[in-house]
């Protein structure tokens, strides 16, 4: 052990330490000039981190609408909506959440939305919400 | 010619065609108009050249009804008048602002936008403002930024331009001074306005602070003094009139609005590295512009709504970059500092030094967060306030009155009854949860609405803008002055000003003041030359 512990062993450690993180700075840099049409927090139901939160929201909808995200109110939601159907086949999250998006950008734009605790939201996030709070 | 009146011989009288009372930025415009057409004017100042308490103390009065507002110290009783601390914001009336909406009671003026594009155009150079251009085309390719997609059905940018801002005493003293056929005279104080059998003013009673005493003899007469004072004033003028001047009909002072100066509302961006440079201010080769946010006519007429602009306020990842800290105190210092940069003198130096010195702790803080932000980068976005002056619909019970207390001249001091309903704000709540749609439907992110059901005002705040006390009408029982802005009542008196709007809009109201007293300016001189 003493014997790789050197004067060359440690310069060259320290060297790929600082190129580790040097790259990784750099790539963070990069990243702050990089657009990312991040999806929105509602179309990202997928994802664990989000779950609770989306819950909430949910919790908040059925309080002002308790028949939002029920199996009837679902079956009839999802019929008019064959988009969310697909979403829901679909194994890429990115396409998954564009699709979401899409939904409910189609949403507002017919004036389908409702504000639930202040936030104006989609009819699509608030069912979506609903069903699993 | 410019004279102070205390050097005039007591019970002087003067004499011209027109006399135009209050040197702000409707009376100073108008009688620079009347010496391009070649109209000799009288032009009356209560104040002096500069700021004093004597004469700052006659503005003082009551406020009650909405709180956040100010009687006192929102307007300047000096040559120039509240041009010496304006921000500089203009735009037009918008085309609906004219019209009469199913939506918003009281509304409609007896002139349309059309009939004012010609002096808006003009009011521009005496604002120092760039080309009358206010469509959004017409800044194509000049702007930074792209607008975002929304759907040009809901919602479109609204264009906004930057006065420097003009302060009317400095940049037009020496036009006044030098005008041959303008006679201004500065510690004048209208007292009272006498009136002929047949329902004309014929002569002006003028006092000094010493009590001097000096009259006017015009064919016509204007009153210029702002959107509380014009009121206050017609109202005093009660010995010839039961209930004062104008006021046959018991409208003068009603109809008092302001601006709902808030910052409620605001949206969540799904990127939080998106473009939002074109909703922020450009620094063009002309003038600095500003773009909000708007409903459409059409959407607003449909929905009954108010007028709205929202200014995007982006609250930066790194406070540095945030703009929170800003109170009077910093905008004087800006103020300063801006002068000093261009090389000049700053304008109120030390009234300015003053309010830095009371509270200087909002100076420190820029100047760290100024000095900060020229090294560290601003980050993301994290959220992005809605920030406006939102139109109040005209309401009868807001209003000025006159109360007990009288001023150093023996004239009775104003109340001001500022009243705003539960319909003004859900009106700005259902803006801003249209504009959520239209932002949800682009897939820029989510708005959460600020105003809650039922609203509360406790976030509400004048925009500093007196606004409707002797409104335009057609109907004499419904309006104070007519289209000509005369006084229904009053063969050749005249109102200039906020006043004067029968509705507020959004536009802040500088821009409109200053073209409707073009439009004075330009009917009184057609009179005059025509009788002549």
């Amino acid at each position: 052990m003493a014997k790789f512990i050197n004067r060359r062993n440690v310069l060259f450690g320290a060297v790929g330490v600082m190129s580790v993180l040097a790259t990784r700075d750099f790539f963070l840099l990069y990243c702050r000039n990089v657009s990312r049409n991040t999806p929105d927090f509602f179309a990202s139901l997928g994802d664990e981190s989000v779950f609770g939160a989306a819950r909430a929201v949910g919790r908040q909808v059925k309080r002002l609408h308790p028949d939002f995200g029920t199996e009837t109110m679902l079956a009839r939601f999802y019929g008019e909506r064959p988009l969310l159907l697909e979403a829901a086949e679909e194994t890429c999250l990115d396409t998954r959440k564009a699709m979401l998006q899409s939904q409910c950008g189609e949403d507002f734009s017919n004036g389908r939305c409702l504000v639930v605790d202040g936030w104006v939201i989609s009819e699509t996030e608030a069912q979506l919400c609903a069903a699993v709070a | 010619m410019l004279a102070d009146l205390e050097t005039l011989e007591d019970n002087t009288t003067l004499r011209a065609p027109v006399c135009i009372v209050g040197a702000g930025a409707a009376g100073i415009t108008m009688a620079l108009e009347f010496a391009r057409a070649g109209v000799e004017a009288i032009l009356l100042e209560g104040g002096g050249l500069e700021f004093t308490d004597e004469s700052q103390a006659i503005y003082e009065g009551e406020v009650t009804g909405q709180g956040h507002t100010d009687i006192a110290f929102s307007r300047l009783r000096q040559f120039g008048g509240t041009t010496g601390h304006w921000t500089g914001l203009c735009a037009p009336l918008a085309p609906i602002d004219f019209e009469k909406r199913e939506g918003v009671p009281h509304s409609g003026w007896p002139i349309t936008r059309a009939d004012l594009d010609p002096f808006y155009e003009r009011a521009q150079p005496y604002l120092q403002l760039g080309p009358y251009a206010y469509a959004p085309a017409d800044w194509d390719g000049l702007l930074t930024g792209a607008p975002w997609a929304l759907d040009s059905a809901v919602v479109e940018p609204a264009v906004y331009q930057s006065s420097p801002p003009t302060r009317f005493a400095e940049t037009y003293l020496q036009a006044i001074t030098d005008a041959p056929t303008i006679r201004c005279l500065y510690h004048a104080n209208l007292k009272n306005l006498e009136l002929s059998d047949g329902g004309a003013v014929t002569r002006a009673q003028v006092v000094g602070y010493s009590g001097k005493t000096v009259f006017i003899e015009a064919e016509r007469f204007v009153l210029a003094c702002g959107g509380i004072e014009n009121a206050r004033l017609l109202l005093n003028f009660d010995s010839q009139r039961a209930g004062g001047i104008g006021n046959e009909n018991d409208l003068v002072g009603r109809y008092f609005m302001d601006h709902m100066n808030c910052t409620l509302s605001e949206l969540a961006p799904a990127d939080r590295q998106g473009d939002i440079a074109y909703y922020l201010t450009h620094q063009t080769d002309t003038v600095p512009v500003h773009i909000g946010l708007k409903l459409t006519e059409d959407l607003m007429r449909r929905e009954g709504l108010l007028d709205n602009t929202v200014f995007l306020d982006p609250v930066w990842e790194s406070e540095s970059h945030n703009d929170d800290f800003r109170d009077h105190a910093w905008l004087a210092f800006s103020a300063i500092a801006r002068a000093f940069s261009r090389g000049q003198v700053p304008d109120q130096f030390w009234a300015r030094t003053c309010t830095i010195a009371e509270a200087p702790g909002a100076v420190v803080t820029g100047v760290y967060r100024n000095i900060r932000r020229r090294f560290e980068p601003a980050g993301t976005v994290t959220t992005i306030r809605f920030r406006q002056d939102a139109e109040q619909a005209p309401n009868p019970d807001s209003r000025v009155t006159l109360n007990g207390e009288l001023d150093p001249l023996g004239m009775r001091r104003a109340t001001l009854d500022w009243q705003l309903t539960k319909a003004d704000l859900l009106s700005l709540r259902r803006t801003h949860e249209l504009i959520g749609q239209a932002v949800g439907a682009a897939g820029i992110g989510r708005v959460r609405l600020g105003i809650d059901i039922p609203p509360l005002f406790d976030a509400i705040y004048t925009g500093y803008h007196h606004i409707g006390t002797t409104r335009m009408h057609d109907d004499p029982r419904q309006g104070v002055v007519d289209a000509d802005c005369r006084v229904h009542s009053v063969q050749n008196l005249y109102m200039a000003g906020s006043s004067v709007f029968t509705t507020g809009g959004t536009a802040n109201p500088t821009l409109t003041i200053v073209a409707l007293a073009i439009r004075l300016a330009d009917h009184l001189a057609g009179e005059i030359s025509g009788a002549a």
